[in-house]
């Protein structure tokens, strides 16, 4: 089961606030060494007074582990992208936004702003599920049959988790694909713990019924 | 093995999967004791294999450089203002209040002349024209 890898936890409520440390005074090349030792609260302090490399530290940080929950998501890199990138330049733009004293830890404030901006995408269109459906036949043809049975067996899988009601798919992505606790799944979510823990387990239900032809191979 | 404790077990795989270390300790105490019976074990199997099958999912990476786009999408902000810090800003305030007053204190005692400039226009217009009909 693949697991997130933990990132320094933003201090919480009895931490003292972080110091503003300016990081940069030059090229984006220079700033890379400079934002790897800071953590997520001092970075923040940063975006808050406007410090455009600690803003650089915090997305180059921590972009691919919110595109993976929104590519998870959406089904699509374009769109998850495009999410990741609105999420940042909100906080950009609007760091008020972030609360040090309200919030626990950042990842987890901002997992909720990715799945936010997800179900937002999702109530508009819904996710289709592979973006090789369309691939020709012909090409599947020349393919192995290993490969092309592990291709089937993918579009299955793929489908059948694009097919789950929408909060059971971030929950799912949260805790199994993100390896959040549910305690922090159901935070990202802004939902209550039970609730979490009722999508969780509906998802792998519905999920283990319709795939258990592949689960008992 | 009491149906009870089969049902309670399907919940615990569904909440925290296979990964024991990730159970808490109620339900680790749980699994010590219904490790052995033959139902749970094929049910924590099951479970393994549900989750190798949802870790087959493929995950298609970002095109490359999307955190330097990111960043370069966020143009740096302007600096703030520095005429009006906070300390600075009730000052400025009251000097542009004194500033107003004064401006409109001059405009009001001002001499006033008899007739306003178009009302001026409009009677030497109006004279011109009685000239003209006599």
């Amino acid at each position: 089961m693949p697991k997130m890898q933990r990132q320094t936890q933003m201090p919480g409520k009895n931490s003292p606030p972080a110091r503003v440390i300016p990081l940069f005074s030059g090229s984006a090349a220079t700033l890379r060494p400079a934002g790897e030792g800071v953590d997520d609260a001092t970075l923040l302090a940063g975006i808050v007074s406007g410090d455009h490399a600690a803003f650089a530290a915090l997305v180059r940080r921590h972009t691919v582990r919110f595109y993976r929950l929104a590519y998870r998501f959406t089904g699509r890199r374009a769109e998850a992208e495009d999410i990741v990138q609105d999420a940042f330049l909100k906080l950009w733009e609007r760091p008020g936004m972030w609360q040090p004293d309200k919030q626990a830890a950042f990842t987890t404030w901002f997992y909720r702003i990715i799945v936010n901006l997800c179900l937002d995408q999702a109530k508009k269109k819904r996710p289709l599920p592979l973006e090789n459906d369309g691939e020709h036949i012909e090409d599947e043809r020349e393919a192995k049959e290993e490969e092309m049975i592990a291709r089937e067996k993918e579009r299955l899988l793929e489908t059948q988790i694009a097919l789950l009601p929408d909060r059971q798919r971030a929950a799912l992505n949260l805790c199994f694909y993100e390896g959040l606790s549910n305690q922090e799944a159901a935070t990202a979510m802004g939902v209550h713990l039970k609730a979490l823990q009722s999508l969780l387990m509906r998802a792998k239900t519905t999920l283990k019924e319709r795939l258990k032809f592949m689960i008992s191979e | 093995m009491t149906t009870d404790n089969i049902t309670l077990l399907r919940e615990y795989l569904a909440l925290y999967g296979s990964e024991l270390r990730t159970w808490p300790d109620a339900a680790r105490h749980f699994w010590a004791g219904a490790r052995r019976h033959p139902e749970c074990a094929a049910l924590m199997e099951a479970e393994r294999r549900f989750e190798r099958l949802l870790a087959d999912r493929q995950l298609q990476l970002p095109e490359g450089g999307l955190a330097e786009r990111i960043i370069l999408a966020a143009q740096p902000r302007p600096p703030e203002a520095s005429w009006a810090t906070a300390q600075q800003r009730p000052a400025a305030i009251a000097a542009c209040l004194a500033l107003g007053f004064l401006l409109g204190f001059g405009v009001l005692s001002s001499t006033p002349s008899p007739l306003p400039p178009s009302q001026q226009t409009l009677s030497v217009a109006l004279a011109d024209d009685m000239g003209t009909l006599r």
